[in-house]
């Protein structure tokens, strides 16, 4: 079969890949730290251990980053002809169920608990020879975790829009969550400091419920992007207004009468079709025709590969208002 | 001036904050009051060699001993409790008793339906596998509990090794 072309990002978006790149090194590295961190303190706070997982789980996002823009980059061959960036979709739908998966264990064990009548209790942790409350390792743990969390999320939701990743800005969201559910765990372990138990597996419930809200967000937009549906702006804010960019790039050239537009979005790239009617007195169509292929490739490195056909006529159907 | 105006200040907020640490944790049913106020602490104790024995109407062994030293820096005297464990994990739960001595491990099954203390001593169980030991409290009562850390934690754990292995020689 026929592989695409070639293809590589625009050297302004490579600088920008570099620095997502980077972040993701670090918190990879980071995020191993801190989850040792709340490993070793979390004791028995609910809000703690689901903390925790909710901190293991965060990884997930940023390996599949490094892991996906590397397969991603691999040149199309004849038993791959489109390349290989389904593997980011792939990649972003494990990603979602995995977060599914954890949330829902969590909030099941985090009620559970509840309802079996366990109560949190906190009591002293040894450190360097010195009984402390263990309470405040936790905190200062809970504080490791969501503090960077804050600047490397929104550093990386910059990021994400600038190259059209999705599990980039996935990543982002997931550390704003991040942060939000660590306060709510500080503020468990602090309630169970001041004799609420009651409110350490309600802070665990309320970290779970964060989790799957994410889960779903992130597990509906990957299944739609498996089902292709229309392309969507990377931050999920409307349709993506690069297929009626197309439209009108062809329909600017000469010998088009009417064109119309299919495009499906395949990782960070799109693949597509372009129907074009042509004008009356045409010559030379299989030239114009390459010609008009070349001209949609080259209106943004997102167009990884069209086909172009020329129908007799296009009637409404072809060009369905929003 | 303003350079020891600004070191002072963070100072103060040190001592603030080492006074706030001093208040926390609380209980959630004030367990650890009721044993300063009442002068009395109710100990549930389960026959486990050498951790726990019943010698005529009392308590002895290493845990018990732990308990009896704890209960001193309370100023409290001790009403023991003799049952079986699954018993005594019961009065605990139904706060009918404070604390549970019966030589748990750390890794008990009770385990969810207790507090457990922090590891005291680390001790072969029945295999000859090197086990830390755990001394039960009521759960949600984290004062309760870390008064109880903070004693097993100022223990000589080579002491307590020895004193275990005395108790663990047949009597004469």
């Amino acid at each position: 079969m026929r592989p695409v072309r070639e293809f590589d990002l625009p050297s302004e978006k490579q600088a920008v890949l570099k620095k997502a790149h980077r972040l993701e090194i670090i918190t990879v590295i980071y995020i191993c730290t801190s989850a040792t961190f709340l490993g070793l303190t979390m004791g028995s706070s609910q809000a703690m251990r689901t903390s925790f997982f909710e901190d293991v789980l965060s990884i997930i996002p940023a390996i599949t980053f490094l892991i996906c823009i590397r397969i991603a980059r691999w040149p199309a061959s004849k038993n791959y002809p489109y390349g290989f960036h389904g593997a980011v979709s792939i990649g972003y739908l494990t990603a979602s169920l995995a977060l599914i998966g954890m949330g829902t264990f969590l909030l099941i064990e985090a009620v559970m608990k509840f309802a079996a009548g366990e109560r949190t209790t906190i009591g002293g942790m040894e450190i360097f020879g010195h009984t402390v409350w263990a309470g405040w390792p936790m905190l200062c743990a809970v504080v490791y975790t969501a503090v960077p969390s804050v600047f490397l999320g929104r550093a990386k939701l910059k990021l994400a829009p600038q190259i059209h990743d999705k599990v980039l800005f996935a990543d982002a969201q997931m550390m704003k969550a991040d942060w939000m559910a660590e306060t709510a765990t500080a503020i468990g372990v602090l309630g169970v400091g001041l004799g609420f138990w009651w409110i350490d597996p309600l802070a665990a419930s309320l970290v779970s419920l964060s989790i799957l809200h994410d889960g779903w967000t992130n597990l509906s937009a990957a299944v739609g992007d498996l089902i292709e549906r229309r392309p969507m702006k990377t931050d999920r804010s409307g349709p993506e207004p690069l297929p009626d960019q197309l439209r009108n790039a062809m329909q600017e050239l000469d010998w088009v009468e009417d064109a119309a537009v299919r495009l499906r979005e395949i990782g960070h790239v799109f693949y597509g079709e372009v129907f074009i009617q042509p004008r009356a007195s045409v010559e030379d169509l299989p030239r114009r025709i390459d010609e008009a292929a070349g001209k949609a490739r080259s209106l943004n490195w997102r167009i990884r590969d069209v086909t172009v056909m020329a129908v007799p006529k296009l009637d409404a159907e072809s060009n369905p208002p929003d | 001036m303003k350079r020891l105006t600004g070191r002072s200040a963070t100072i103060f907020a040190a001592v603030l904050l080492i006074a706030g640490c001093d208040r926390l944790p609380r209980d959630s049913a004030g367990a650890l009051k009721k044993i300063e106020s009442e002068r009395q602490v109710r100990v549930g104790v389960a026959e486990h060699e050498p951790w726990v024995r019943w010698e005529g109407d009392r308590a002895t062994g290493l845990e018990p001993e732990l308990i009896e030293q704890w209960a001193q820096t309370l100023g409290a005297r001790i009403v023991w409790r003799r049952d079986s464990v699954a018993e005594l994990v019961k009065a605990l739960h139904r706060r009918e008793i404070d604390v549970l001595a019966a030589g748990l491990e750390e890794t008990t099954p009770y385990a969810p339906e207790v507090a457990a203390s922090q590891p005291y001593l680390e001790a072969p169980d029945r295999e000859g596998k090197k086990t830390p030991r755990v001394i039960a409290a009521t759960q949600g009562e984290s004062a309760l509990l870390f008064s109880l850390d903070r004693f097993l934690g100022q223990q000589d754990e080579a002491k307590l090794s020895q004193r275990l292995h005395e108790l663990s020689q047949p009597a004469p």
